[in-house]
C-alpha cells in the first residue's frame, strides 16, 4: 500500500488503532531499521543503525545525494525523524519542516511566533528535533511552548505553554513520545529556574504530570538545599531521556544547580541536580535516583544520553543504564534499582581521586572556583556534552566523543534577578593546541578504553555506529567522517566547510541506505555512488 | 501557566529596588569596585596584557587611548565579548557589573603615565633589520611580510617591547595565537611541523598554515604550499616551543637587540 493510500484510509477511521505511527511502532523501532522514529533511534537510545549497505569496504564511495540549507544561516543540532519516506527536521529557532526523504524537496513547513527578544541564556538558538506519535509531530519551542502538528500538513492541533520564557524557561530538546504521552524538559539553569520534567496528553495537550527536579520544603531531598535556594535551584532537563517499556520507567538526566559557579548560597548536595531520575511515566513519581556530582560548582550537568542495555555483570543478568557523564566518569547502573555497579574515568580530569563503592566522587581539595581562578580538567563544557554517544550491540562498544580541555574556573558574586543570568562566575578555557578531542570506544560494561581516534579540537558533534561496522561523526573543523567501528581507523571523510554541531542518523528507501549529517547550516544526505 | 513570582523578586519589589537597573557608568564605580576589577584583571587578563597593562602577547592597555575601545561602553563590550578575528577572547560569563569593574580598572591603567622606555635607536635598528639581522629575507624590505614570514608593521601596537625582545631571542616561545584568523582561536600560527609521506622518503619541514582533524596545510621555507591528507602521512610531528625563525641571542649584542626592538616598535601602526 502506498503512503498516499494509507493517509486517505486513515482519515475515516476513529481512534489511533490504525494510526500511521502508533506507539507499538516506536516500541519496536528496531524491527524497521530503514526508519528513524525517535531522537536517539530507539527508546534505549542506542543511536545505532542496523543498516549495513554502507560498510567498511565501500564507504569510500559515499557521495552527497542531496543537501538542505536551513534558514538564516543558523546552527543545526536537529536529528531528523524519518518515517515512510518523509523526513521531519527542525530549523532554529523552532521551525518544523517536512522534506521528501528521497530528494529533499519541502512538503510543508511550520514556524511559531517566537518573540524577537526570546530569552536563551547560556546556549545558542538551537533545536534538536521532533517526536512523532500516531499522526502527530511534537516540537518544543525556544519560547517554551509544546506544539502538536498534523504530520501530513503541519497544521497545529494544540499548543501549550510549558514555562515562562521571561523567567528563562526554554525548550531546545526533541520531545519523547510514549504511550499516549509526550515528555519534555526545560532549559534555563543559567537563569535560576526551578527545573521540571512534564508529561502531556498526546491527544489534547493537557498536562498529565509535572515532576520538579528540585524538591520543595518537606519533600524528600529538600534537606539538601538551604533556605530559599531551592526556588532558583536550576536542575534543567534539556536533553531527551530514554524509556524502558517493559519496566515502565523513564530515565531523565538532570542539569546543574543554580547559580552555576558560586555554591555558597546553596550548601548541600542539591538534589536532584546532576542526577539521573527513574520516573514512573504514569504519574511522574521518582522510583529511584542517582546523583553523579553532588553540589556541583563547575556546570557539569548530567544532560547526556543514558543508554539502556542488558548484560551479565559479575555472573548476574542485569538491566543496565550506562552513561558517559560531563564530569569525565563513565557509570554503569542497575536500571531497575539505581544501584551503582561500576564507574571509571574515561577522559582527563583533575577534580576527583575516583569514585567510592557507591559511585560518589572523592573530590580533591581546592577544586572550587575562586576569584583568582582554579585550573581544572574537564572544562565547564565537560568531558562530553549533549551530543550523542552510540552503542553498538554488534561490537559491545560505547562510542563517546570527548573534549580534552581544561579551564580556569572563576567565582563571582551573584544575586537572583528574574530572567537575568544567574551564574556566579565563569571560565577561561584552554584553547587551540592546548586542547583536543577524540572519538573514544569504551567497553560498554566497564568503561575501559578500547581505541581512540584523535580530533584536532574539542568537538560539538555526536556519533552513530552502524551494522556496516562504521562509526559516523563530525569535527569542529568541519570534517564529516566514518571510522572502522572495531579499530577506529579512519575510512572516509568529507570537508563540509563549517563546524559540525549535530548527531548523525541513517535511514533507507527501497533498499538504499542514506546517512544524514549536518554542518554549519546545511543538512547533508549521503548515499553510495554506483560502482 | 505562569509560575509564582519567586521570593527574591517580591523582596526587591517591596524594597522598591528597580529590577532592571541601568548599567552603571565606569566613572561612577567605587574604589572597591576597581579593586575587585584589578583582582579579576590579574587572574583573567594579565597573562596577555601584563600585570601593569604594559602588554605582552596582547597589546599594552596602560594608555589613554585604546584603538578597539574608544569609549567606555565599547570597552565593556570588548571585555564581555572579546574581539572576533583577533586573539582577544570573550570574558567568559562575566556579569555586567564584573565586566564594568574590569573595564574601570583598565581605564585606571590608562591614567597612569607609564611610558615604554626604549633604550635602542630605531635608525640603527633599521640597518640591522636590512643588514646583519637579515630579517628582510623573510619579513620583506619594509617589514610587510612575504609568503614565509609574517607582516610586522603593526607589531608595535600589538606587542610590548619586552615581548618583541623575547621573540627575537627565543622565537619558539612567542608564536602568535589566533592573530590572523586563519586558524581557530588559540592555535599557534607558524608552528614548525615535519611531515613524512612514506617511510624512507625525505622529510618536509615547514610551518603550519592550517589544519583539520583530517588534513594539514604546510608552507615550506621556499614559500611553497603542501597539502596533505593525514592518512597519507606516516609521520607528522609538531615542534611546539620551536620556530623556524632563528634566535638572535648569539648573533646580536644586547644593544643591537634594543635597536632592533626600537625599530620594530616604530613601524607604522596599522590597527584601525
Amino acid at each position: 500500500m502506498t503512503r498516499v493510500m494509507t493517509v486517505v484510509l486513515l482519515t475515516f477511521l476513529p481512534g489511533n488503532a490504525l494510526a500511521q505511527v502508533p506507539y507499538d511502532r516506536l516500541v519496536n523501532a528496531d524491527s524497521e531499521p530503514h526508519h528513524w522514529l525517535t531522537y536517539s533511534g530507539n527508546y534505549a537510545s542506542y543511536r545505532f543503525s542496523q543498516l549495513a549497505e554502507i560498510n567498511t569496504t565501500n564507504v569510500h564511495r559515499l557521495r552527497v545525494e542531496w543537501a538542505y540549507q536551513v534558514s538564516g544561516g543558523s546552527l543545526i543540532e536537529t536529528t531528523p525523524i524519518v518515517v515512510d519516506g518523509v523526513m521531519y527536521i527542525t530549523e532554529p529557532p523552532s521551525t518544523v519542516t517536512a522534506l521528501d526523504a528521497r530528494t529533499g524537496q519541502r512538503i510543508w513547513r511550520w514556524s511559531p511566533d517566537v518573540p524577537r527578544d526570546v530569552k536563551h541564556i547560556g546556549f545558542p538558538i538551537v533545536n534538536r528535533g521532533v517526536a512523532i506519535l500516531d499522526e502527530t509531530i511534537f516540537v518544543g519551542t525556544l519560547h517554551a511552548h509544546l506544539v502538536a502538528l498534523d504530520m501530513h500538513t503541519g497544521a497545529v492541533k494544540w499548543d501549550v505553554t510549558v514555562g515562562d520564557n521571561d523567567l528563562g524557561y526554554a525548550l531546545t530538546l526533541a520531545p519523547l513520545a510514549i504511550d499516549g504521552k509526550v515528555i519534555v524538559g526545560v532549559s534555563g539553569a543559567e537563569v535560576g529556574i526551578r527545573g521540571f520534567v512534564d508529561a502531556y496528553d498526546a491527544e489534547t495537550g493537557a498536562l498529565a504530570w509535572r515532576r520538579y527536579t528540585v524538591p520543595s520544603p518537606g519533600e524528600p531531598g529538600s534537606e539538601t538545599w538551604d533556605n530559599e535556594s531551592w526556588k532558583t535551584g536550576g536542575g534543567s532537563t534539556w536533553l531527551t531521556g530514554s524509556f524502558d517499556p517493559e519496566l515502565n520507567l523513564l530515565y531523565w538526566m538532570i542539569g546543574n544547580p543554580s547559580p552555576d559557579w558560586n555554591g555558597d548560597m546553596r550548601p548541600g548536595d542539591n538534589l536532584y541536580t546532576c542526577s539521573i531520575l527513574a520516573l514512573n511515566p504514569d504519574n511522574g513519581e521518582i522510583v529511584w535516583y542517582f546523583q553523579f556530582t553532588p553540589h556541583d560548582t563547575h556546570d557539569w550537568d548530567a544532560n547526556q544520553i543514558p543508554i539502556l542495555l542488558d548484560a551479565e555483570i559479575d555472573g548476574r543478568a542485569r538491566k543496565l543504564v550506562v552513561t558517559a557523564n560531563r564530569n569525565a566518569f563513565y557509570y554503569v547502573l542497575d536500571r531497575e534499582t539505581g544501584e551503582f555497579l561500576r564507574g571509571r574515568e574515561y577522559s582527563k580530569q583533575t577534580w576527583s581521586d575516583g569514585l567510592d563503592a557507591n559511585g560518589k566522587p572523592l573530590v580533591r581539595p581546592n577544586t572550587e572556583p575562586t576569584v583568582d581562578g582554579t585550573l581544572l580538567w574537564p572544562s565547564l563544557q565537560g568531558a562530553t556534552n549533549w551530543f550523542s554517544p552510540s552503542y553498538s550491540p554488534e561490537t559491545g562498544l560505547f562510542y563517546v566523543v570527548v573534549r580534552q580541555m581544561g579551564s580556569v574556573y572563576f567565582k563571582g558574586e551573584v544575586e537572583y534577578e528574574p530572567g537575568e543570568p544567574f551564574l556566579g562566575g565563569g571560565e577561561q578555557a584552554l584553547s587551540g593546541d592546548d586542547a583536543s578531542g577524540a572519538v573514544r570506544a569504551l567497553n560498554a560494561l566497564t568503561g575501559e578504553r578500547v581505541w581512540d581516534f584523535e580530533l584536532l579540537s574539542p568537538p560539538w558533534a555526536g556519533v552513530m555506529a552502524t551494522g556496516g561496522g562504521l562509526v559516523f561523526g563530525g569535527s569542529n573543523e568541519g570534517n564529516l567522517y566514518a571510522l572502522d567501528a572495531t579499530s577506529g581507523e579512519p575510512l572516509w571523510d568529507f570537508s563540509a566547510g563549517a563546524a559540525v554541531r549535530s548527531n548523525p542518523m541513517s535511514f533507507g528507501i527501497e533498499g538504499r541506505q542514506y546517512v544524514v549529517m549536518s554542518a554549519g547550516s546545511v543538512v547533508y544526505v549521503f548515499g553510495l555512488a554506483p560502482e | 501557566m505562569r509560575p509564582n513570582l519567586p521570593l527574591p523578586v517580591l523582596t526587591l519589589l517591596l524594597l522598591g529596588v528597580p529590577v532592571d537597573a541601568h548599567p552603571q557608568e565606569l566613572s561612577t564605580l567605587s574604589a572597591a569596585d576597581i579593586a575587585h576589577g584589578e583582582r579579576m584583571y590579574r587572574a583573567r587578563c594579565a597573562r596577555c596584557h601584563g600585570l601593569q597593562g604594559l602588554g605582552g602577547e596582547g597589546p599594552a592597555l596602560a594608555r589613554p587611548y585604546l584603538s578597539y575601545a574608544r569609549d567606555d561602553e565599547t570597552l565593556v563590550s570588548v571585555v564581555q565579548d572579546g574581539i572576533p578575528g583577533t586573539g582577544m577572547p570573550p570574558g567568559g560569563w562575566l556579569s555586567d557589573l564584573e565586566a564594568r569593574q574590569i573595564a574601570a580598572y583598565v581605564r585606571s591603567l590608562g591614567r597612569l603615565t607609564i611610558a615604554q622606555v626604549l633604550e635602542g635607536d630605531p635608525a640603527r635598528g633599521e640597518s640591522l633589520y636590512k643588514g646583519k639581522g637579515a630579517c628582510a629575507t623573510c619579513h620583506g624590505a619594509n617589514a610587510t611580510g612575504d609568503r614565509f614570514g609574517p607582516d610586522l608593521t603593526s607589531v608595535g601596537a600589538r606587542r610590548s617591547a619586552e615581548f618583541i625582545r623575547q621573540s627575537l631571542v627565543d622565537p619558539g616561545s612567542a608564536l602568535p595565537q589566533g592573530l590572523t584568523g586563519v586558524l581557530a582561536f588559540g592555535f599557534r600560527e607558524y608552528l614548525p611541523v615535519t611531515a613524512v609521506e612514506q617511510p624512507g622518503r625525505s622529510e618536509l619541514q615547514g610551518h603550519r598554515v592550517n589544519e583539520t582533524s583530517f588534513a594539514i596545510l604546510v608552507r615550506d621555507r621556499a614559500g611553497k604550499l603542501h597539502s596533505f591528507h593525514k592518512t597519507e602521512l606516516v609521520e607528522l610531528t609538531k615542534q611546539f616551543g620551536q620556530s623556524l625563525m632563528p634566535s638572535y641571542r648569539e648573533l646580536l649584542s644586547d644593544a643591537e637587540l634594543d635597536d632592533l626592538v626600537a625599530y620594530l616598535i616604530s613601524l607604522p601602526e596599522m590597527i584601525p
